[in-house]
């Protein structure tokens, strides 16, 4: 044991961060050039950098870093830049599959052809539409169809005319009849009744029944000969309509085509539709539908939108203005459902079916971001059902293929369509939280061989080096963005020390742009309602005040009860076994100290030092875990021939809610040590920091909040000059006080003592040496340490006794 | 009933032995009474002389698809007469409630002829049916040969009304318009279209009423429109015959008006 120095009380210099106004050169940031979004991220920033320029798959990048770290704006900055220096990728179109209408046509065209391709077709369509029926109209047309079927018409009638001509000579009459023509004997041109026939001669009316069976066949004959002669005559007018359309059609298509000569899916799509237009051409002969009866006037000329035309429509699902120089496209999807990223088919109600068609198939960020980048939020694509699994899928086959998820679940059945899958060049960006990459690289195998690279953006940065220049410009950069006034020197001076205190560190500043901005727009706010041209410092501790009032009416109901003595917290006098701890509430955007009483009491035991937080499961693991090390300390140092004989219970007073962490372990230990050595702890002061088990004081988290906690109920009560804290000498780098501590301690009214280990504490806390082993091995007598080790021994001792005493007793009683 | 002095509506008569031919008609009937704005009245006629050569020893019929001859009796000839009744009845009462005509049915034994004569009155347009063996029809013909000669005030407005008929039935139909005339009186019926503003696509000389019936036979019209038989003198049987298609007849052109009144 060494710890007889005592530690002094840090100046005010030392509780606030050194960055001084006139250490700044410059007036405002005005003057300043504003720095990038992503000050202090270099490690991320080239990471994402590799990813834009790296050509080979699966160097996606996954951005990770905590909320308002500014990764989605770097992210965004740093893909335009990449973006702006790469080609428009193609344009993407499905077209009508005409042989197997359910398999879809992709056709990756280049920037701008897609549009020229649609109006193109529409332009056809809206053409033939006008030039076929004309063509049917047509004088040509009518002759040469009036040709065929006088042909085919009058060879039947010539030979029916012929037929009732010989009919007439053969004395024969034919009669329509229900059941079609009959054929009788007649005589000048009347039909013979039986009885007149029966009257004839024989001969005759064997001649007469010649001429009817002869007349009867060759009617048979003549009538049997139509059908044939129909399908005959439907085939020459179907070849004459073939051959009109076809005149048509080429004509008009061969306009088209020379539009799109250099693209050979194209001019292969073409050569289909001109096919089947030709072979379909009676749909551009269809009667109109109905009438308009809206009164209103409608354009006449888009036969393109027809349903029997539909066939012909080019459905574009990417088009890229060629005379936009952006670049590839960077695709952010705020809502990445598997419809949404992969796209999807659309359906339309028909007789109560559900149909479907290649014009209803949508894009997808995929599709839209394909030749560029996507940008997507990890917990967003990994909590909308299947679109993890869609962008893996598609990742690893290089290809968008387009399904439903009812259709993968076959939870319907009606028609659907298996468009061609479009083959995927993107780079695909992950942002998300830390926790998010790691889980995905515990459970997911497939996420380390897509996403090979991860930016991680750092939650803060050095002071070090000319980073304040930088920062300077940074906190400019973010109120320019704002559309802010410029900052004076005052005012960033104050905004580096809000961003220590940020980060609990007087070495590290905030790189949390958007809560810097946050507080930067608040004061701007309060600069221009006091009609100032720049934001200053007065400005930055307005916000920051409203900001902490805002949100401290917790804290000043803590703070309350304390005052109003409600919960028992003692700033001044002296108690053996009881000291003022520190904890931090986080209330998510604040944080702010309190005080919590702790105390120890002790009596001969078995060695057992009872955590009643735990034991009543109000203790967290970690709170636990000092407990058991303040256990090992007080085993190793004191009274180690014999054993622990001690019974001690250590409790946070009037603490109805969990407790963990160890920051308290210290005061805890300096409570017990307080209890064996029947030394009063002064209750001017409180104490944070975690032990070992050699009794040296570790750094914790949140001190400046707890020192701060603690001098607003001291403060409160009136400051005696003797009150101050105890805090880790690690934490003395972290300290970025509020103004308001640094003023009572430079008056002499507040402390802060940084110490080294619990002894110096104990000294400190009851104003005795704590006292070091001597040659002898011994403790000086009377000093703390030899009053433990006492009291130690003494428990151990009655241990022993009582123990011999007992087994005496149980000797005594088998005798 | 009317009042006695209120015109009374032309009718359409469409007459027909059968079904078939009946049907084959309707849509002509219909766009007459369009035209006129008549009324349609269908007429069955149970014909007797196809009843009574059916009861010949070897009376035969050759469907209309040209199936082989088929024995037949008289009965079974009338029951087809009776199923055809009906079915004319159905399909034209349908037929004239969807293009929103007045309409009445009745049946007769006779001849088609003679029943149709007995029906018609002043006014009224006959109309017998004739199934088509081929689908398309060719052009609507105007028998024109009736016309007495162009100083017959008379007579020429009866050719301006049969040639306008024509011309509107064509148009109606979407045919050309033809006319068979007398060659004689070629001259005075193109004068006579060229003053009504009637356009034919063709007019065609016949010499006589045996010519005309050769030329009719031969010809696969989608319509005829007959005037009285006059230069031409053709009954009007002859020509329903030679013309296998719908022939429509003004009552006054055979002589029927007044008839039925």
């Amino acid at each position: 044991m060494t710890n007889e120095s005592v530690p002094q009380p840090l100046s005010a210099d030392e509780l606030r961060p050194a960055v001084r106004p006139e250490s700044l050169d410059f007036e405002t940031t005005e003057a300043l050039e504003p720095a990038e979004s992503w000050l202090g991220q270099d490690r991320a920033v080239d990471a994402i950098r590799l990813a834009t320029e790296i050509g080979h798959d699966d160097f996606n990048v996954f951005v990770m870093g905590t909320p308002g770290s500014g990764r989605r704006a770097a992210v965004r900055r740093l893909l335009e830049e990449a973006a702006a220096g790469r080609e428009r990728p193609n344009d993407l179109v499905y077209v009508n599959n005409f042989d197997t209408p359910e398999k879809p046509t992709a056709i990756s065209l280049p920037p701008g052809v897609a549009d020229r391709l649609r109006r193109a077709m529409e332009e056809l369509i809206d053409d033939l539409a006008n030039a076929i029926p004309a063509l049917f109209e047509s004088e040509d047309y009518k002759t040469r169809r009036s040709a065929i079927d006088q042909e085919f018409s009058e060879g039947h009638e010539e030979a029916m005319s012929e037929l009732f001509e010989k009919a007439r000579e053969r004395n024969v009459a034919i009669m329509r009849t229900p059941m079609g023509f009959s054929v009788a004997p007649a005589r000048d041109g009347k039909v013979l009744s039986p009885e007149e026939y029966r009257q004839l001669p024989e001969d005759e009316r064997e001649e007469i029944d010649n001429a009817i069976e002869e007349t009867q066949q060759e009617l048979a004959d003549i009538l049997g000969q139509v059908p044939d002669q129909q399908k005959e005559h439907r085939r020459r007018v179907e070849g004459l309509n073939y051959e009109m359309a076809e005149s048509g059609v080429t004509r008009s298509i061969a306009r088209v085509e020379a539009q799109f000569e250099e693209y050979e899916k194209v001019l292969a799509y073409l050569e289909r539709v001109k096919r089947d237009l030709i072979e379909n051409a009676e749909i551009f002969l269809q009667e109109q539908g109905e009438q308009n009866q809206s009164g209103f006037p409608v354009a006449t000329s888009r036969h393109y939108q027809k349903p029997q035309f539909q066939k012909y429509t080019v459905n574009v699902l990417v088009s890229n203005d060629p005379e936009n120089h952006d670049g590839a496209p960077v695709i952010e999807e705020d809502l990445p459902t598997l419809a949404n990223l992969i796209g999807r088919i659309e359906y339309a109600s028909q007789m109560g079916a559900l149909v479907t068609n290649f014009t209803m198939i949508r894009p997808g960020a995929l599709h839209r971001a394909n030749g560029g980048f996507l940008v997507l939020d990890t917990r967003q694509v990994l909590t909308e059902p299947f679109a993890w699994d869609a962008l893996k899928r598609s990742l690893r086959s290089g290809e968008i293929t387009i399904y439903s998820p009812s259709e993968r679940l076959s939870l319907i059945s009606t028609v659907s369509l298996d468009p061609d899958p479009v083959a995927l060049d993107v780079r695909v960006i992950l942002v998300g939280e830390r926790l998010h990459y790691y889980l995905l690289s515990a459970y997911d195998p497939d996420f380390a061989h897509h996403f090979k690279i991860a930016a991680d953006f750092s939650d803060h940065m050095s002071v070090e080096g000319d980073a304040a220049t930088g920062y300077a410009r940074l906190m400019g950069g973010l109120a320019r963005e704002a559309g802010l006034a410029p900052l004076d020197r005052g005012a960033v001076a104050r905004m580096f020390h809000e961003s220590m205190r940020m980060t609990g560190d007087a070495e590290r500043l905030s790189l949390n742009v958007d809560t810097l901005s946050d507080i930067l727009r608040e004061a701007g706010f309060h600069g221009r309602k006091r009609g100032a041209e720049v934001i200053g410092a007065d400005d930055i501790d307005t916000a920051m005040s409203e900001r902490e009032r805002r949100a401290s009416r917790i804290r000043e109901l803590g703070q309350e009860a304390i005052t109003r003595d409600i919960v028992l917290i003692d700033t001044d006098g002296a108690r053996t076994g009881q000291i003022n701890a520190l904890s931090v509430l986080d209330l998510g955007n604040y944080r702010f100290g309190r005080p919590s009483r702790v105390t120890a009491r002790a009596r001969m035991g078995a060695g057992k030092v009872v955590d009643i937080e735990r034991e009543t499961e109000l203790g967290g693991p970690i709170h636990s875990k000092g407990m058991l090390i303040l256990q090992g300390y007080l085993a190793t140092t004191y009274a180690t021939e014999a054993p622990m004989s001690l019974w001690a219970s250590i409790v946070f007073e009037q603490s109805y809610g969990g407790v963990d962490g160890d920051s308290a372990s210290a005061a805890e230990l300096v409570a017990l040590l307080s209890s064996l050595a029947d030394a009063p702890l002064d209750q001017s002061f409180a104490m944070t920091g975690s032990v070992n088990q050699f009794g040296d004081v570790q750094a914790i988290g949140g001190v400046n909040e707890k020192i701060e906690g603690f001098f607003d109920i001291c403060d409160a009560r009136g400051l005696t000059g003797r009150q101050g804290v105890l805090i880790p000498r690690a934490n003395v780098t972290h300290l970025a006080l509020r103004a308001r501590v640094a003023e009572a301690v430079e008056a002499g009214s507040f402390r802060v003592i940084p110490v080294d280990s619990v002894l110096q504490a104990l000294s400190i806390l009851t104003g005795e040496p704590a006292g070091t082993r001597g040659d002898d091995g011994a403790f000086p007598e009377g000093s703390l340490n030899a009053r433990i080790e006492a009291q130690l021994q003494a428990y151990a001792s009655a241990r022993k006794a009582y123990g011999a005493a007992q087994a005496a007793t149980s000797g005594g009683g088998r005798s | 009933m009317s009042p006695p002095d209120a015109p009374r509506r032309a009718r359409i008569i469409l007459g027909a032995t059968c079904y078939a031919d009946a049907e084959s008609a309707l849509h002509v009937a219909v766009m007459l009474a369009h035209e006129t704005g008549g009324e349609i009245h269908g007429l069955m006629v149970t014909d007797e002389t196809v009843l009574e050569a059916s009861a010949h020893p070897h009376a035969r019929t050759v469907s209309w698809t040209g199936q082989g001859a088929r024995a037949v009796s008289a009965e079974r000839m009338l029951e087809a007469f009776r199923a055809d009744a009906r079915a004319f009845e159905r399909r034209l009462a349908e037929t004239a409630r969807r293009a929103a005509l007045d309409f009445a049915f009745r049946e007769a034994r006779g001849q088609l002829i003679g029943a149709l004569e007995a029906a018609a009155g002043r006014g009224d347009l006959l109309l017998f049916g004739a199934r088509r063996a081929t689908p398309t029809g060719q052009g609507v013909v105007v028998i024109a040969g009736a016309v007495a000669g162009p100083d017959d005030v008379a007579a020429d407005a009866d050719m301006a009304a049969l040639l306008g008929l024509g011309a509107r039935l064509a148009a109606g139909l979407g045919q050309p318009l033809v006319i068979l005339v007398p060659e004689a009186m070629r001259a005075s019926v193109e004068a006579a279209c060229a003053q009504a503003g009637i356009t034919p696509a063709r007019v065609i000389g016949v010499a006589d009423r045996a010519a005309l019936l050769a030329r009719l036979g031969r010809m696969a019209p989608a319509a005829v429109v007959a005037g009285p038989g006059g230069a031409t003198g053709a009954r009007p049987e002859v020509v329903i015959e030679a013309a296998r298609c719908p022939v429509i007849i003004p009552a006054e052109a055979i002589g029927a008006a007044g008839a039925a009144g």
